[in-house]
C-alpha cells in the first residue's frame, strides 16, 4: 500500500467505527446465536439461584394479597414500555433505558429479576431486541446484574447518608454500567483475542462500546433521578403500596 | 410492535404452536453446534423463505428488522476480525503510531462466521415469532410445565403491555403538541413526567382490573378456552426432512 | 307482590376514611330495567361493585330471591350478576375474542363442552364471529364494548350491570348497544344500567334512581323524577329534551296531557301529526 492509500484506509476505519457508535445506542442485548452453546447454558444457569429466590419471593407476595398478581404483571409490562420508549438523547441517535434499574429500587431487585425474564422474552420476541438462545446471558448482564448492582448501592449510600438525589442517580447509573461490564466480559469470554486472550477482548469490548453507554449511563442515572421526583409528589399512595418510600423522601 | 400485528395475519398462523416452536429451537440448537459457515447460510435461508414465503411477512418489513440488531452486530464482528495489539502481527495490519489494528485470517475468518450464525439465528427467531402470537407461545410454556403463576403473569403483562403503550402513545402526543419536547433538558423533563405518570396509572389500573377479574368470578387461576390447532404429518415430514438435512451437512463440513 | 330478585337493605362502605356509600336501600324486580343516575364520584360505582361482591360492604345485607348472601356466598352473587364495566379494556385479558369471552364460564366451573357451547351462542347473538380470532388491542372501541358484554352474557347471569354503557362511543356504535339493550330486556333480562344521558334513562328506563354524594336521593318512574325539582338540582340533572317540549306543548294547549307521554322522537312525530289530522275534520 501506499502511504496514500493507507491514509484513506485509516480514516475509512474512523468513519466506520464512528457510523457504528451512533447506530448502536441502548441497552446491550446480545443477539440470538452469537453464542456458542456452552455459554448460553452456562450463563442460564448461573441465572438459575436468582431466579429461584425471586419466584419465592414473588409467590410470598402472592399468597399473602392475590391482588398482587394485577400489580405485578403492570410492573412488568411498566417496565417493558418504559424500555421501550426512545429516551431524549443528545447524538441524535435512538436510545432507550434498561428499565430495570427503576425497577429494582421500586419493586427490589429479587422481583426485578423475574419479571425482567419475562421482559426480556418479550422483547427478543416483540421488538426483536436479543435472543432465546442468548437469553441466560441477557438475562444475567441485565434482569440480576444490573439490578442488585443498583439496589445495593442505592441501599450502602442509604446507611452512608448520602443525599438521596444522588444516591438514586448513582445507584441507576453504575448499575447501568454494571450491566455494560459485564456483557463486554460475556463478549470478550465468547471470543477471546488470539493475542492477548480474554483480558484483550474484554478490552476491546469495554472500549468499543464505551461511547455509547457512557452517557447513556449517566442519561438513564438522570432520568431515573427524575422520575422519582415525579413519583413522590404524584404518586405517593402507590408508592406506599408497594413498599417504597418508607421514611425518606427525596 | 409490528411483529405481533404479523405474527395474528401469518400465513402459517394455522400450524401448530407446539411445532413452529420445536422447529425454531430444534434449528437453533443445531445451528449453534455445527457452527460451520455452509450451515449458518443455508438455515439463514431457510427460515427466511419461510417467514417470507409461507408466512407472508411483506419484504420491506422483515429487512427492516433484520437491520435492527445488525449496527451492534457489525460493531460485535469487527472488534472480534480486528484486534489492538502493541506490536504489529497477522496478515493484514495498520499502524496508528502507538498501537496497531491487526487483522488475521483467522480473525477474519471467526468474524465471517459468527456474522452469518448470528444472522441464521435472528431469521429462525423471526421464523417463530412472526407467525406466533404471544399467548400461543404461553400455552407452549405451560405444556412444558413451567409454573403457573409465571405464566399467568406472561399472559396479563402481554395483555397490559398493549395497554400502557396506548396510554404512553397517547401522553407523548399531548405533550409533543404543547411543545414538551423542545430541546435535551425539557425532553428530559416531559420524558420523567410521562414515565411518573405512567406508573401512577398502571398501578391504579393494576387495582380496578383485578376487580374486574373478580367481577367475573376469577378464584386465583386465569383459565381461558383453547383449541389447540392439530399438528399435520406433513409439517412433522418436512421438519424432520429438514433436520435430517442440516445434520448431514453439518456432519460433512465437521470431517472436511 | 312479586317477590325481589336482588334487595339491599341499610348498605353501607367505606374506602379507608372515606364513606362513600351511605345507607341504601334498593331492589330490583325480574325484568326490571332500572338507569342508574348521578354525578361522578356519587358512588354508582362502587354500589355496583357491592351488588355483585366484589367490594364487601361494612355494614348492611344483600338478599338475592329472599335468600341472604353471607360472607361465604358472595361468589354466587358474582355468578348471577353480571357487571359490564365502563372501560372495557379493563375487563379483557385474554388475547383473542374467543379466549376472552371463555374467561368467565371457565370461572363458573363448566366443562369444556359446555363452555364453547355459550361461546359460540354469544358469539352469534352479538355477531361477533368476523372478530373471534383477533386479539383485543387490535379492536376498535365499540368492538371492545361489544365483547365486553359478551363476556358477561355468556355466564349467564339473572341481573346484568351495564357502568355507562354508551360512554366513549360513537353514535353509530352507541346505537348498536341500546339495541343490545333492548333485546336483552326483551329477552327477560333484569338491566341496571348507569348513565348520565337523560335522554336514554327517559325513554329506557322503568324506573330510575339517583345517586348524590353517596346516598340514594329518589328512587321512582322517570316522569315522576323528572318533575322534582330539588332532586334534579341536587343531582345535576336536566330535563329530557322530548320531556320539557312536550310538557310546553301541553302547557300551550297544542296537545292533551291525557295518556302516556311520548318517549322517543318518532312517537313525538306521530302523536303531533294525529293531533293534526284529528283538528283537520
Amino acid at each position: 500500500m501506499t502511504k496514500r492509500q493507507k491514509g484513506v484506509v485509516r480514516i475509512s476505519v474512523a468513519a466506520a467505527a464512528l457510523l457504528a457508535f451512533c447506530q448502536t445506542a441502548g441497552a446491550m442485548h446480545i443477539m440470538e446465536g452469537y453464542l456458542s452453546p456452552g455459554f448460553c447454558i452456562a450463563w442460564g444457569a448461573l441465572c438459575i439461584p436468582f431466579l429461584v429466590k425471586g419466584f419465592i419471593t414473588l409467590k410470598e407476595m402472592y399468597q399473602q394479597n392475590p391482588k398482587m398478581i394485577t400489580m405485578l404483571a403492570m410492573a412488568g409490562a411498566y417496565i417493558f414500555v418504559l424500555s421501550a420508549l426512545k429516551i431524549p438523547s443528545v447524538t441524535g441517535s435512538c436510545s432507550h433505558m434498561t428499565g430495570t434499574g427503576l425497577g429494582a429500587m421500586l419493586f427490589g431487585p429479587c422481583v426485578t429479576g423475574i419479571l425482567g425474564v419475562i421482559v426480556l422474552v418479550f422483547q427478543a420476541i416483540l421488538l426483536a431486541h436479543g435472543g432465546l438462545t442468548t437469553l441466560g446471558a441477557n438475562t444475567f448482564s441485565m434482569a440480576i446484574a444490573g439490578p442488585f448492582v443498583t439496589f445495593g448501592i442505592y441501599h450502602l449510600c442509604k446507611k452512608c447518608n448520602v443525599n438521596k438525589r444522588f444516591r438514586v442517580f448513582l445507584a441507576a447509573a453504575l448499575g447501568d454500567l454494571f450491566t455494560y461490564c459485564v456483557t463486554s466480559l460475556q463478549l470478550a469470554i465468547a471470543y477471546p483475542a488470539e493475542h492477548g486472550g480474554i483480558e484483550t477482548s474484554i478490552v476491546e469490548f469495554l472500549g468499543v462500546f464505551a461511547p455509547t453507554q457512557l452517557p447513556l449511563a449517566v442519561v438513564e442515572g438522570l432520568l431515573t433521578v427524575m422520575i422519582l421526583i415525579t413519583l413522590e409528589n404524584y404518586a405517593k399512595q402507590e408508592l406506599k403500596a408497594i413498599g417504597f418510600m418508607k421514611t425518606d423522601r427525596l | 410492535m409490528q411483529i405481533d400485528y404479523y405474527a395474528y395475519r401469518s400465513g402459517m398462523k394455522k400450524w401448530n404452536a407446539g411445532l413452529k416452536v420445536f422447529l425454531a429451537v430444534g434449528t437453533l440448537c443445531m445451528l449453534l453446534m455445527a457452527g460451520c459457515l455452509p450451515v449458518s447460510v443455508i438455515v439463514w435461508a431457510a427460515m427466511g423463505m419461510l417467514t417470507l414465503f409461507v408466512g407472508k411477512v411483506p419484504f420491506k418489513v422483515y429487512l427492516r428488522y433484520l437491520l435492527v440488531p445488525l449496527s451492534f452486530l457489525i460493531t460485535g464482528c469487527i472488534v472480534i476480525a480486528v484486534q489492538f495489539s502493541g506490536s504489529a502481527y497477522g496478515e493484514w495490519n495498520l499502524s496508528f503510531h502507538f498501537f496497531f489494528l491487526c487483522v488475521t485470517k483467522s480473525s477474519l475468518g471467526a468474524a465471517v462466521r459468527v456474522f452469518f450464525q448470528v444472522l441464521a439465528g435472528i431469521s429462525t427467531l423471526y421464523m417463530l415469532s412472526f407467525s406466533t402470537p404471544v399467548s400461543e407461545l404461553i400455552l407452549v410454556l405451560q405444556r412444558l410445565h413451567l409454573p403457573k403463576i409465571l405464566m399467568e403473569l406472561m399472559h396479563l403483562i402481554y395483555r397490559y403491555i398493549f395497554i400502557l403503550f396506548e396510554v404512553v402513545g397517547q401522553m407523548q402526543a399531548a405533550a409533543g403538541a404543547r411543545l414538551g419536547y423542545q430541546g435535551f433538558w425539557k425532553s428530559c423533563r416531559t420524558f420523567s413526567m410521562i414515565c411518573g405518570n405512567l406508573f401512577l396509572i398502571s398501578m391504579k389500573k393494576a387495582n380496578s382490573y383485578y376487580d374486574a377479574m373478580l367481577a367475573r368470578g376469577y378464584q386465583g387461576c386465569l383459565e381461558f378456552l383453547t383449541e389447540e390447532k392439530p399438528v399435520r404429518s406433513l409439517h412433522i415430514a418436512g421438519c424432520l426432512l429438514y433436520f435430517a438435512g442440516i445434520f448431514l451437512l453439518t456432519v460433512y463440513c465437521k470431517l472436511g | 307482590m312479586e317477590q325481589n330478585l336482588l334487595e339491599i337493605k341499610n348498605l353501607s362502605f367505606a374506602y379507608e376514611e372515606k364513606q362513600v356509600l351511605k345507607d341504601i336501600h334498593f331492589a330490583v324486580r325480574r325484568g326490571e330495567r332500572v338507569a342508574v343516575m348521578g354525578s361522578n364520584g356519587a358512588g354508582k360505582s362502587t354500589f355496583f361493585l357491592n351488588l355483585n361482591g366484589v367490594l364487601q360492604a361494612d355494614s348492611g345485607e344483600i338478599f338475592l330471591e329472599g335468600k341472604k348472601i353471607g360472607k361465604k356466598d358472595f361468589l354466587e352473587l358474582r355468578k348471577r350478576v353480571g357487571f359490564v364495566f365502563q372501560d372495557a379494556d379493563s375487563q379483557m385479558l385474554a388475547s383473542d375474542v374467543r379466549a376472552e369471552i371463555s374467561f368467565g364460564p371457565m370461572n363458573l366451573g363448566l366443562g369444556r363442552a359446555e363452555v364453547k357451547e355459550r361461546v359460540d351462542e354469544v358469539i352469534q347473538y352479538l355477531s361477533l364471529s368476523d372478530l373471534q380470532e383477533k386479539a383485543p388491542h387490535y379492536l376498535s372501541g365499540g368492538e371492545k364494548k361489544r365483547v365486553s358484554i359478551a363476556d358477561i352474557l355468556a355466564m349467564k347471569p339473572d341481573v346484568l350491570i351495564f357502568d355507562e354503557p354508551m360512554a366513549a362511543l360513537d353514535p353509530v356504535n352507541a346505537r348498536k348497544v341500546e339495541e343490545i339493550l333492548k333485546s336483552l330486556h326483551k329477552r327477560g333480562k333484569t338491566l341496571i344500567i348507569a348513565t348520565h344521558d337523560v335522554d336514554f334513562a327517559y325513554r329506557f328506563a322503568d324506573r330510575i334512581v339517583v345517586f348524590c354524594d353517596g346516598k340514594l336521593i329518589a328512587d321512582e318512574i322517570p316522569r315522576v323524577i323528572f318533575g322534582m325539582e330539588e332532586i334534579m338540582q341536587q343531582a345535576h340533572l336536566k330535563k329530557p329534551a322530548i320531556l320539557e317540549i312536550w310538557e310546553a306543548l301541553i302547557a300551550a294547549g297544542y296537545v292533551s296531557g291525557e295518556g302516556a307521554f311520548p318517549l322517543t322522537q318518532e312517537e313525538v312525530v306521530k302523536k303531533i301529526r294525529s293531533v293534526n289530522q284529528y283538528n283537520k275534520y
